[in-house]
């Protein structure tokens, strides 16, 4: 599903991941891992619909949680509160569960913001981005990040070509069943090999990366995009100022303190400004279709002479 | 094909998280009877923190008892072949005093890393738990020294790899 946050201009895009990504990995406050996890589950929601954002997270991220939130008293044992103690002598305590289910938190919501980046992030608005400045390295990335969907595809193809010539993995003996998931296996990687040695055969014989040429690219940077990028930096400047006076404090070792709440001023503007930032792409996408919405109902309302553009 | 692809992966994280801690099964293991051994005092104290306040954790600094004793020497009856660790941990069971150890492959002896929340490393680098018998610094960890009768076994913070305790066996 196409937003409007995605048609702004690739530097926009690729400045707002970069900041919530980096920022909310090493965020453990709670009122910012919400925030932030909220805002990043939105925007799934948004970019994917509801159906597949469930599918996704329920199936990958939940079980990756509950994991790490229990491991993560098994390992670590400070903290004032014991609950009770292991075996070996070690303690469980209350921090360091809430400290798990913080990290826990924190993993979740940077792969939900990669998840939203991979959407919006195309490889070729990374190659416009990157492709003049480091162009070997831009192609390799956007090749990588093709790899993964790439080979799957192409996995299922080699499997059915198999299928046909009896060389299936799906029956007989266990030995013929490795033998023939091996075979699978080594054509893919043969496959992939020579793929990526034509694709950069193809790549040099177009001149990409050479002094002087140019590429073509719908993107222009116009009046929205430097509207936004003036919010965005203000919003930044403002959230690193506020965090800054340490009322955003937290630590987890060895007992839970957590500063900012109940909310004082500086608390208050730097949780505003991170929420505003986060919330950007779906706050410029529902006002996008609210604006949408509005124009079209102005229409009707004008064009009453028995025909109507819309129903 | 899938499934077992998952089934792989899964197998391989559960692998990597069983590496990332130490072996703790040795700590269970003590070699331990039901016979009474004797008895021994043991202290805990960090008062070389007192001097050291400022290179210590911000968020530690509450942890640090007044005049720098966690637990005062205390006598305990133990057990014939208790080690060291094993009496430290009795002691501080007792006394609800929070207490971490791990078991250290390498030197084949468990390793005190924090007592009360004060961890190594907390104050600078040099910074650790010692400790020592009749005075004496033995080089090697708490669940290799067997106790015998009488000893004086004290827990002692350093900030300086012991220099600033009396153990000048390192260098």
């Amino acid at each position: 599903m196409e937003d409007n946050f995605s048609s702004y201009h690739p530097v926009i895009s690729f400045f707002f991941f970069l900041f919530v990504i980096c920022v909310s990995m090493f965020l453990m406050h709670p009122v910012f891992l919400a925030i932030s996890f909220f805002s990043a589950f939105s925007y799934n929601l948004i970019l994917y619909g509801i159906k597949k954002t469930l599918k996704n997270n329920l199936l990958f991220i939940l079980p990756m949680m509950i994991i790490i939130a229990l491991a993560n008293p098994m390992f670590n044992h400070y903290g004032v509160t014991v609950i009770t103690y292991l075996p070996t002598g070690n303690p469980v305590t209350l921090e360091t569960i809430i400290y798990g289910i913080a990290m826990a938190t924190m993993f979740c919501e940077v792969l939900l913001w990669f998840a939203c980046y991979n959407e919006v992030m195309t490889s070729d608005k990374f190659i416009y981005l990157f492709g003049k400045i480091m162009p070997s390295i831009s192609l390799m990335i956007s090749m990588t990040l093709r790899f993964v969907p790439m080979l799957r595809n192409h996995m299922r193809v080699i499997a059915n070509g198999q299928k046909c010539i009896g060389r299936d993995t799906s029956n007989g003996k266990t030995t013929d069943k490795i033998k023939n998931g091996v075979k699978k296996v080594s054509i893919l990687t043969t496959w992939a090999l020579e793929n990526a040695i034509d694709r950069a055969d193809s790549m040099r014989s177009r001149g990409y990366g050479l002094k002087g040429r140019t590429a073509f690219s719908i993107y222009r940077f116009d009046k929205r995009d430097r509207a936004i990028l003036i919010v965005m930096i203000l919003l930044a400047i403002t959230f690193f100022v506020g965090n800054s006076t340490g009322n955003c404090y937290v630590s987890y070792d060895p007992i839970v303190k957590v500063k900012g709440i109940p909310l004082d001023l500086y608390s208050c503007i730097t949780f505003l400004s991170y929420l505003t930032f986060c919330m950007l792409p779906v706050i410029v996408d529902l006002y996008d279709k609210y604006k949408w919405k509005a124009l079209r109902n102005n229409i009707n309302k004008k064009e009453n002479r028995g025909y109507r553009l819309w129903t | 094909m899938k499934r077992y692809f998952n089934v792989l992966i899964i197998a391989l994280m559960l692998f990597l998280l069983c590496s990332c801690g130490k072996s703790t099964d040795e700590l269970i293991s003590s070699k331990m009877t039901n016979e009474p051994g004797g008895s021994c005092t043991i202290s805990i104290k960090c008062d070389t923190l007192l001097d050291n306040m400022d290179r210590l954790k911000e968020s530690k600094r509450d942890f640090v008892p007044e005049k720098g004793i966690i637990l005062d020497t205390t006598k305990v009856d133990f057990f014939k072949g208790a080690s060291v660790y094993d009496i430290l941990k009795q002691v501080c069971e007792e006394n609800n005093i929070h207490m971490e150890a791990s078991y250290s492959i390498t030197f084949k002896s468990s390793y005190i890393e924090g007592i009360n929340q004060l961890y190594e490393y907390d104050a600078g680098e040099k910074s650790g738990w010692m400790f020592s018998v009749n005075s004496k610094f033995p080089n090697y960890g708490a669940s290799s020294y067997q106790v015998s009768d009488g000893d004086n076994i004290e827990f002692v913070y350093t900030c300086d790899l012991g220099k600033d305790v009396g153990d000048n066996s390192m260098k």
